[in-house]
C-alpha cells in the first residue's frame, strides 16, 4: 500500500478542503512531517487510517470526533485517499456519521457514514478528478474490500505499517496468538492448517471406519447366535452333521405317503360313480312333473296364430278417428277468420272517404302556401344577422378604445405627480457632496495629529530610558574611577619599592670608596634596603597594563555615559518640538487624539451616505423626465382612437335598424325564421301522409277478405272427407275380430297378449322337450356305469393320507432348515474372516496417520502445530533481518531471537520474542529495553517483517511504513543510526514517512511535509528535497 | 608560503557514548604546539569544527580556546569554514568582526570574502568555499536575487566555485578551502552521507577554473577523514584531504592521523599551477581504538599483562565464544574502563549461513519433513508416513486450485 494523495474536507484540525500530494516525493525513501504541535501531523495518519478502515491510526479518537471544528456548517467532513497497491491504483472516499444543516428548513439533520471504493487503474494518472469504476458503495462492503485487497485489517496495520505514537511496541511485545494472526496474514499459510485438518479429518474418519468395521464384525456373530470365533466353527460343524441325518431319512417318509395317496383316490372315485346315478334320476322325475302344464301353453298358442291381423286394423282405425276430429276444428277456425276480415275492409273504406273529403283537401293547400311564403323571407332574414353582428363589433371596439384612452391619461398624471417629488428632493441634497469632501480633509488632519502625538509619546519615552541609562553609567563611571585610582596606587608603591629595590640593588654593588652611580657620593652611610617582595620587571609591565587598561576604560565609561546623557536630551528635546507643533492641544494625551480621529471618521461616514442618496434622486429624477414626452403622446393617439371608433359604431347601428324593417316581428330573433320554416314544411308532408295512408290500408283490406273466403270454402271440405275415411276402418276391423271368434272381450286381450309373447312361449316348450328327452339318455348311462358298486366312508383313509403327508413334509422341512444353518453358518465365517483382516489393516494404518495428525496439531514434543511451525521458521526469517538492523542500530549489542523453550509446557508458545544483549551475554524479555531502545526494536522488526515481505512475491505488499514520533527517546548517535537505516531503504521501492519535533531530523531529512496550523485551520505545504 | 592545512575536528562529538572532549582537547594541544614550532604563514581548518549544528558547551569553550591560542598568542592567520556538521549561520557569526582579528570565519555559501598574503613570489588569496547543501544554496542565491536554478552537488559546487573565481584569471596564487565528497576519494564509517540517498559528491573538475578563469593552485579539501591526496594522477599534490583531528569510527585504527604543511612554491607560468611540497606532521592522541579478538577469557587474561595506558584504548571486543556467555561488558570493563563495543562473529555467520527459503516455493511435503525432524524423529519421515503426508498435501492444494 502507498499512499499517493490525500484529500481532507473539514477533518481534523484541516477546515476547508486540504490537498496532500504526496506523489512529487515518490522517489525520495523518507520524507519527514513536522510542524507545531496540535497542528495536525497525526491527523494525516489518522486520515489515512480512517479512510481505509473507518478508524484512526491509535483507535483512539472515533468516526464523529474527527469533525473539524474550524469548518462551517454545510461543509461535510470527508476524506478521499489514493493509493497504489502494486500495479493498481485504487481510490477510497469517506465520511463519518455527522449532523449536517436540512437543506429545507431549519436545524441540523444526521447524516449517516458512507464510503466509496474505486479502481482508477485504468484512469489517466494525472486526471484527478475521474473517478473509475466503483468496486464498492457502503462502508461495510468497503471495509471488506480493502481488507481483502491489502491482505490485513485495521487492527494489522496499525501494528505493522503504522508505528503509532506511544504504541510502537505492540507488536513487539504482543502475545504469541496474536502474531500469528499478523504473520499469517502477511505470509499465506493456510495451506498448512488445511493439511493438519485433513489429516485430523482422516484420523477421525478412520477411527469412525474402525469402530464402525469392529460393530459389524460382533454383528456378524450375534446374527449366528454365537459369541466369538471358535464357537462359530462348532456350530459351523454341528450343522454339517445335522443336515446329513435328515438327509437319510427323508425316502422312506415319502413311499409312506404315496401309499395312502393311492388307497384313497381309488375310494373317492368309487363314490362319485354312485352319486351320479342317483342324481340322474332325480332329475328325470322333476322334468315329467312339468309336462302338464307345458301342454297348455301349447294350446294357448294355437288361438293365437287366429288373432294375427288384428293389432294392425284396430290402430288404422284409431288413426282416422283422430283425423276426422282435427279436420272439424279447422273449418270451424276458418269460418271465424272470414267474419273478421268482412269487418275490416268496411271500416278501412270509411276512413278513405273521410280523408278524400273538401277540407281535408283544403288544409293540405294551405300547408303548401305558409311553405313558400316563407321561403320568400330567407334573404332580408340573413342580411339582418350580418348587419347586427357587425353593429356588436364596433360598439365593443369603442369600449375599447375608450379604456386605453383612461389609462394613457391615468399614467400621464403619474409620472408628472412623480417628478414634482423628486425635484424636491433633489435641492434638498444639493449641497452632500460638498459636505462629504470637506468630511474627508477633516478625517485626514485628525490623523496626522494622531501621528504626531504618537511621536511625541515614543520621543518621551526615550527620553526617560535614557536618562536611566545615563544614570547606570554616571554610577560605573564612579566605580571605575575608583578602580582607576586603586590601580594606578598600586602601580605607584610597585613602582617605589622597584626603584626602592633598584636602589637596594645598586646599593649592593656599592664598595666604599667608590661613587655611587646615583648620586656620586663616595661614601654610603645607608644603603637601600631591598624590600623582601622586590617585583619583576614582568609584575612591573603588568601594573602598568592594568593602569592602562583601566584608565582606557574609564575613558570608555566616560564616554559612553556622555553619550547617554546627550541622547536623553536629545529626545526630550524632540518631544518638546512636536508638542509645541501641536499648539494648545501640544500636552493632550493620546487618547485624546484618537477619539478626535474616531469621531472624525464617524462624521465621514454620514456625509458619505447622504452623498450616495444625492447620486440615487438625481438618477431616479432623470429617468422620469425621459419617461413623460412618451406617455403623453401615448394619451393623445388614445384620443383620437376613441372618436374614431365611435363613429363606426353609429353608422354600424343605423344599418342594422334599416334591415330591422324588413323582417316581420316575430321573425327576427335569431333563429325565428329557421324554425318557422321548418314547421311549416312538416305540417304540409304529414297532411299528404295521411291521405296517403288511408289508401293503402283500404286495398290492404279487400285483399285480406278475399284470402279468408277462399280459406273456410276449403276447409269445409276436408271435414267431410276425413269423417267418411274413419268410418270404413271402423267397419273393417269388426269383420276380422268375428272371422277369429274373439267376440269377448277378454278373449281378445289374452290372445293379442299371447301373440305379443308368442317367440318365447314357443322357446320354453321346445326347452322342457328336449330337456326331458336328455334326463332319459343319463339316467341310462350312469346306471351303466356304476355297476354295482356302493357308497364307502372316506374318513378314516383320508385321515391316513394325511398323517403320511405331514410326517413326510415334516422330514422336508427339517432337511431344507439343517442345509441354511449350514450356509448361514459357513457364509458368516467366510464374511468374519475377510473383516477381520480389513479391521487389522485398518488398525495399522490408523496408527500412522493419527501419529502423524495429532503431530501436525501440536500435540508433540514441542507443543508447537505445523503451521505454527512454518510461521517460526518465517519468524526466523523475518528476525534475521530485524536483528540485521537492530546490530547496526544498536552498534553491535542487540538482536532479536524467538524464545524456544520446550519445557514451558503451559503455554504453547513458539512465537514470542526474546533480546539477546552481547553484553550481558543473556537473552531476556523485551519489555527490560528502555524506551528508546524498545523503539529501535519495534522499528528494526517493522523493517524487517517489510523486508521479509518484500521479498516474497505476490500478495500482500508493505510498500509504505509511518512511524509518528519515538525519535525523541533516541539520543544523538542512537539517531544516527537509526537514520542511517531509514536512508538505506531506497532499494525496494518503499516509501517511509516519519512524523517528528526533532530538530535533528529537519536538518537531515530534504524532503519534508510542513503542517501551518493557523486561526482558520491547518495548512500542509510539500518540499520536495534533492537526491537521486 | 607556508599554509598548515586541517580540517573535520568534530568537536564535542559522542563516539559509543563517550564525550571525546578530552581527547580532542589533548590532540589540539600538540596542534598548538605544532603551529607554535612550525610557525606557518596561514592555518585553514576545512569544515566540520563541530559535530552538530547546536553543539554542547564545553566543545564551544574548547573550540573558543584554541582559536585563542592560535590567533591571539602566536598571531597565526586562520581561516576556517563550515562544514556539513556545522550549522553555517552560527559558524559564521561575528565573521566580519572577527576578521580584523585575524581570524576568517565563512559559513555564508555565496559570501565573497578571502585573505591576501603576501610572500616573495607575490600575492596569496586563501578562499573560502564553505558547505552548502544545493537547497541551502538555492535559498541563498534567492535572498540575494541571483538566478537560483541549481540542481545536485555538482553544480552546486561549480556554482559557488564561479562566484568565488568571478573576473579574469589575476595571475595570483589561489588556494582554496573546501568542504565535500569528491569523486575517487575513499570513506570510513564516521562521515554523514551528504544527501538523502546517493553521495553527494561531486567530480574534482569542479573546482577547475570556468571560461579561462584559472582554478586553485592548491584546493584543502575537508570530509573524508583519511588523509589522502585526490586523483594524484592528473592533478598531482593540488587536492588533498588533510584527514581528522582523531580517529572517529573502528574503521580509522590504521590511519595515520596527521596535519598538513603545504609550501607553495613561485606561480606556475601562463596558468598553470604552482609548485608544491607537502610535509605532513603526526597528531598526538591520547587514546587509541583498538579491535581485540578471542574467547572472552583469553582476552581478560592478556589484558591483566598490558600497561595501564594500553588498557584505556577504546576498545572493540570480538568474541569468538560459542553459545552464551554472560556478563561480558561488565567483565570487561574492569580490565579495559574504556571498552565500547561487543561483537559475535559466531552470530553472524550464523546469520550468513542459514539458507532462506521461500516457504511457498518449497514442496509442503518436504517441510513437514524438516518439521518431523524438528520433533525429534532422527530416523526421518518414513515412506507409509510420507504417504500420508503426501495425500493430505495434495487434497488441501487441490482444494487450493479450486479455491
Amino acid at each position: 500500500m502507498k499512499p499517493l494523495r490525500l484529500v481532507l474536507q473539514a477533518f481534523g484540525p484541516y477546515a476547508g478542503t486540504t490537498e496532500l500530494d504526496l506523489r512529487p516525493l515518490d522517489g525520495q525513501p523518507l520524507f519527514l512531517i513536522h510542524g507545531p504541535t496540535g497542528g495536525g501531523k497525526t491527523a494525516l495518519l489518522d486520515a489515512m487510517c480512517f479512510a481505509l478502515f473507518g478508524t484512526t491510526s491509535g483507535a483512539e479518537r472515533t468516526g464523529s470526533d474527527l469533525r473539524s471544528a474550524f469548518a462551517a456548517p454545510e461543509v461535510l467532513t470527508r476524506v478521499t485517499f489514493d493509493f497504489a497497491h502494486g500495479s493498481r491504483r485504487l481510490r477510497v472516499v469517506r465520511e463519518p456519521q455527522q449532523e449536517r444543516p436540512k437543506s429545507r428548513g431549519e436545524g441540523m439533520t444526521n447524516h449517516s457514514a458512507t464510503a466509496w471504493l474505486w479502481d482508477r487503474s485504468a484512469v489517466d494518472p494525472a486526471d484527478d478528478a475521474a473517478e473509475g469504476v466503483l468496486l464498492a458503495e457502503k462502508v461495510s462492503a468497503v471495509g471488506e474490500e480493502v481488507t481483502r485487497i491489502l491482505g490485513f485489517s485495521d487492527a494489522q496495520f496499525r501494528q505493522i505499517v503504522v508505528l503509532p505514537q506511544g504504541r510502537f511496541r505492540e507488536f513487539l511485545t504482543a502475545k504469541s496468538d496474536e502474531k500469528q494472526q499478523i504473520l499469517e496474514a502477511l505470509f499465506d499459510t493456510t495451506l498448512y492448517k488445511r493439511i493438519e485438518d485433513l489429516l485430523s479429518r482422516r484420523e477421525l474418519d478412520l477411527t469412525h471406519a474402525l469402530r464402525d468395521d469392529l460393530a459389524k464384525l460382533a454383528g456378524i456373530l450375534e446374527g449366528v447366535g454365537v459369541s466369538d470365533q471358535p464357537m462359530l466353527q462348532q456350530a459351523l460343524q454341528q450343522a454339517a452333521e445335522a443336515l446329513l441325518t435328515q438327509e437319510d431319512a427323508q425316502p422312506a417318509l415319502q413311499a409312506a405317503a404315496n401309499a395312502a395317496a393311492v388307497a384313497h383316490q381309488a375310494a373317492v372315485e368309487g363314490n362319485r360313480l354312485v352319486e351320479a346315478h342317483e342324481r340322474a334320476v332325480e332329475q328325470h322325475a322333476r322334468l315329467a312333473q312339468a309336462s302338464a302344464a307345458i301342454d297348455q301353453l301349447r294350446a294357448r298358442l294355437v288361438v293365437a296364430g287366429k288373432a294375427r291381423a288384428l293389432p294392425a286394423l284396430q290402430q288404422t282405425q284409431q288413426e282416422r278417428t283422430r283425423l276426422a276430429r282435427r279436420a272439424a276444428e279447422s273449418a270451424e277456425q276458418a269460418q271465424r277468420r272470414l267474419a273478421d276480415a268482412t269487418e275490416a275492409e268496411s271500416q278501412a273504406r270509411s276512413r278513405l272517404a273521410t280523408e278524400q273529403s273538401a277540407e281535408r283537401e283544403q288544409a293540405r293547400a294551405d300547408a303548401v302556401r305558409q311553405v313558400h311564403e316563407l321561403e320568400a323571407l330567407q334573404q332580408p332574414v340573413s342580411a339582418l344577422a350580418g348587419l347586427v353582428a357587425a353593429s356588436n363589433e364596433a360598439a365593443a371596439q369603442r369600449e375599447q378604445a375608450a379604456r386605453r384612452k383612461q389609462e394613457a391619461v391615468a399614467a400621464v398624471e403619474g409620472l408628472e405627480q412623480r417628478e414634482a417629488t423628486l425635484a424636491a428632493k433633489h435641492g434638498e441634497l444639493q449641497d452632500a457632496a460638498a459636505a462629504h469632501e470637506r468630511s474627508k480633509a477633516a478625517v485626514e488632519r485628525a490623523q496626522q495629529r494622531l501621528d504626531r502625538a504618537m511621536a511625541r509619546d515614543t520621543a518621551r519615552g526615550a527620553a526617560s530610558q535614557h536618562e536611566r541609562e545615563a544614570e547606570e553609567a554616571a554610577a560605573r563611571v564612579e566605580k571605575q574611577e575608583e578602580a582607576a585610582d586603586a590601580a594606578r596606587r598600586a602601580e605607584k608603591s610597585l613602582r617605589v619599592r622597584w626603584h626602592t629595590g633598584q636602589a637596594a640593588i645598586l646599593a649592593r654593588e656599592l664598595e666604599d670608596g667608590l661613587p655611587c652611580a646615583v648620586c656620586g657620593s663616595v661614601e654610603h652611610p645607608s644603603p637601600a634596603q631591598a624590600p623582601e617582595d622586590l617585583p619583576t620587571p614582568e609584575a612591573l609591565e603588568a601594573a602598568e597594563r592594568v593602569v592602562a587598561e583601566s584608565e582606557r576604560l574609564l575613558a570608555q565609561l566616560r564616554t559612553q555615559h556622555v553619550r547617554l546623557t546627550d541622547m536623553a536630551s536629545g529626545c526630550s528635546t524632540k518631544a518638546a518640538e512636536i508638542a509645541a507643533e501641536l499648539g494648545d492641544d501640544g500636552e493632550l494625551p493620546f487618547d485624546r487624539f484618537r477619539q478626535a480621529h474616531a469621531s472624525a471618521k464617524e462624521e465621514l461616514k454620514a456625509c458619505a451616505a447622504r452623498a450616495a442618496e444625492a447620486t440615487t434622486v438625481g438618477t431616479a429624477l432623470q429617468q422620469v423626465r425621459a419617461a413623460l414626452p412618451a406617455g403623453r403622446a401615448e394619451r393623445d393617439a388614445a384620443q383620437q382612437a376613441t372618436a374614431s371608433a365611435e363613429q363606426q359604431a353609429a353608422l354600424a347601428q343605423a344599418a342594422a335598424e334599416q334591415a330591422l324593417q324588413r323582417v316581420p316581428e316575430a321573425l327576427r330573433p335569431a333563429g325565428a325564421w329557421q324554425r318557422a320554416v321548418a314547421e311549416a314544411r312538416t305540417r304540409r308532408d304529414q297532411a299528404h301522409g295521411a291521405l296517403q295512408q288511408a289508401q293503402d290500408a283500404a286495398s290492404t283490406a279487400a285483399q285480406a277478405l278475399a284470402q279468408a273466403s277462399e280459406a273456410a270454402r276449403a276447409a269445409l271440405a276436408q271435414r267431410t272427407e276425413r269423417a267418411a275415411e274413419a268410418d270404413a276402418a271402423a267397419s273393417s276391423f269388426d269383420a276380422e275380430r268375428a272371422n277369429a271368434g274373439l267376440q269377448d272381450d277378454a278373449a281378445l286381450a289374452q290372445a293379442l297378449a299371447d301373440l305379443a309373447a308368442e317367440a318365447s312361449l314357443q322357446e320354453k316348450v321346445r326347452r322342457h322337450d328336449a330337456e326331458l328327452a336328455e334326463a332319459k339318455g343319463a339316467v341310462a348311462a350312469t346306471e351303466a356305469a356304476r355297476g354295482d358298486r356302493q357308497a364307502v366312508a372316506l374318513d378314516a383313509l383320508a385321515d391316513a393320507v394325511r398323517d403320511a403327508e405331514a410326517a413326510r413334509s415334516r422330514g422336508e422341512a427339517a432337511v431344507a432348515s439343517a442345509r441354511s444353518r449350514r450356509e448361514q453358518l459357513a457364509d458368516a465365517k467366510r464374511r468374519h474372516d475377510a473383516l477381520a483382516e480389513q479391521i487389522a489393516e485398518t488398525r495399522a494404518t490408523y496408527a500412522m496417520v493419527a501419529d502423524v495428525a495429532r503431530a501436525a496439531k501440536g500435540q508433540n514434543g514441542l507443543r508447537i502445530s505445523l503451521q505454527r511451525f512454518v510461521l517460526a521458521a518465517l519468524l526466523d526469517d523475518v528476525l534475521r533481518y530485524a536483528s540485521e538492523r537492530l546490530g547496526k542500530m544498536s552498534s553491535g549489542r542487540y538482536r532479536l531471537v524467538r524464545r524456544e523453550d520446550a519445557a514451558n509446557k503451559v503455554s504453547a508458545g513458539g512465537l514470542d520474542l526474546l533480546v539477546e544483549d552481547a553484553y550481558s551475554g543473556d537473552s531476556r524479555s523485551v519489555a527490560t529495553l528502555s524506551g528508546g531502545e524498545s523503539f529501535m526494536a519495534a522499528l528494526a522488526l517493522s523493517l524487517g517483517l517489510s523486508d521479509v515481505v518484500q521479498a516474497l512475491s505476490g500478495g500482500v505488499r508493505i510498500d509504505a511504513l509511518f512511524v509518528d514520533e519515538g525519535f525523541g527517546t533516541l539520543d544523538g548517535e542512537a539517531l544516527e543510526r537509526a537514520l542511517d537505516q531509514l536512508l538505506g531503504l531506497r532499494d525496494g521501492g518503499r516509501m517511509v514517512g516519519i512524523i517528528s519535533h526533532v530538530s535533528e531530523l529537519r536538518q537531515r531529512i530534504g524532503s519534508r511535509v510542513e503542517v501551518l496550523p493557523s486561526e482558520r485551520g491547518s495548512a500542509v505545504r510539500v518540499h520536495v528535497g534533492d537526491g537521486a | 608560503m607556508r599554509i598548515l592545512h586541517t580540517s573535520d575536528w568534530h568537536i564535542g562529538k559522542l563516539f559509543e557514548g563517550h564525550h571525546l572532549t578530552e581527547d580532542q582537547a589533548f590532540t589540539l594541544d600538540g596542534f598548538v604546539a605544532l603551529a607554535e614550532e612550525l610557525r606557518p604563514d596561514v592555518i585553514v581548518i576545512a569544515g566540520d569544527l563541530y559535530d552538530r549544528a547546536v553543539p554542547p558547551p564545553e566543545a564551544v569553550e574548547l573550540l573558543d580556546r584554541t582559536l585563542r591560542r592560535l590567533v591571539l598568542q602566536l598571531k597565526l592567520p586562520t581561516v576556517a569554514i563550515a562544514g556539513n556538521h556545522d550549522s553555517a549561520e552560527r559558524i559564521g557569526f561575528g565573521s566580519a568582526l572577527l576578521e580584523s582579528a585575524g581570524l576568517l570565519l565563512a559559513g555564508d555559501p555565496i559570501g565573497r570574502r578571502s585573505l591576501t598574503l603576501r610572500d616573495e613570489h607575490g600575492e596569496v588569496d586563501i578562499v573560502p568555499i564553505p558547505f552548502a547543501t544545493p537547497e541551502a544554496l538555492r535559498s541563498a542565491l534567492r535572498g540575494a536575487d541571483a538566478d537560483a536554478d541549481v540542481q545536485g552537488f555538482a553544480a552546486a559546487m561549480q556554482r559557488q566555485v564561479q562566484a568565488v573565481t568571478a573576473g579574469p584569471p589575476s595571475g595570483r596564487r589561489r588556494v582554496a578551502v573546501a568542504h565535500a565528497f569528491v569523486k575517487g576519494g575513499s570513506t570510513s564509517e564516521s562521515e554523514r552521507a551528504l544527501q538523502v540517498g546517493g553521495t553527494g559528491d561531486v567530480p574534482a573538475e569542479a573546482f577547475d577554473g570556468i571560461d579561462g578563469a584559472a582554478g586553485f593552485d592548491y584546493v584543502a579539501l575537508g570530509h573524508l577523514h583519511r588523509p589522502q591526496q585526490v586523483d594524484a594522477a592528473r592533478r598531482g599534490l593540488s587536492m588533498r584531504y588533510s584527514g581528522s583531528l582523531l580517529p572517529y569510527s573502528f574503521s580509522e585504527i590504521d590511519h595515520e592521523k596527521s596535519v598538513s604543511l603545504v609550501t607553495l612554491g613561485a606561480p606556475g607560468a601562463f596558468g598553470a599551477r604552482c609548485e608544491l611540497a607537502i610535509e605532513t606532521f603526526a597528531l598526538p592522541q591520547r587514546r587509541r581504538m583498538r579491535k581485540i579478538e578471542g574467547t572472552l577469557d583469553a582476552l581478560l587474561d592478556a589484558g591483566q599483562q598490558e600497561s595501564e595506558s594500553a588498557r584505556q584504548d577504546y576498545v572493540w571486543a570480538a568474541l569468538t565464544d560459542d553459545g552464551l556467555v554472560h556478563d561480558a561488558m561488565p567483565r570487561l570493563r574492569r580490565v579495559y574502563p574504556n571498552a565500547v563495543k561487543i561483537s559475535r562473529p559466531v552470530w553472524e555467520a550464523a546469520a550468513v549461513q542459514s539458507e532462506r527459503r521461500d516457504h511457498r516455493k518449497v514442496d509442503p511435503v518436504e517441510i513437514f519433513s524438516d518439521f518431523w525432524a524438528a520433533l525429534g524423529h532422527t530416523e526421518g519421515l518414513d515412506d507409509a508416513r510420507r504417504e500420508v503426508v503426501t495425500q493430505a498435501v495434495q487434497q488441501a492444494m487441490g482444494k487450493e486450485v479450486a479455491r
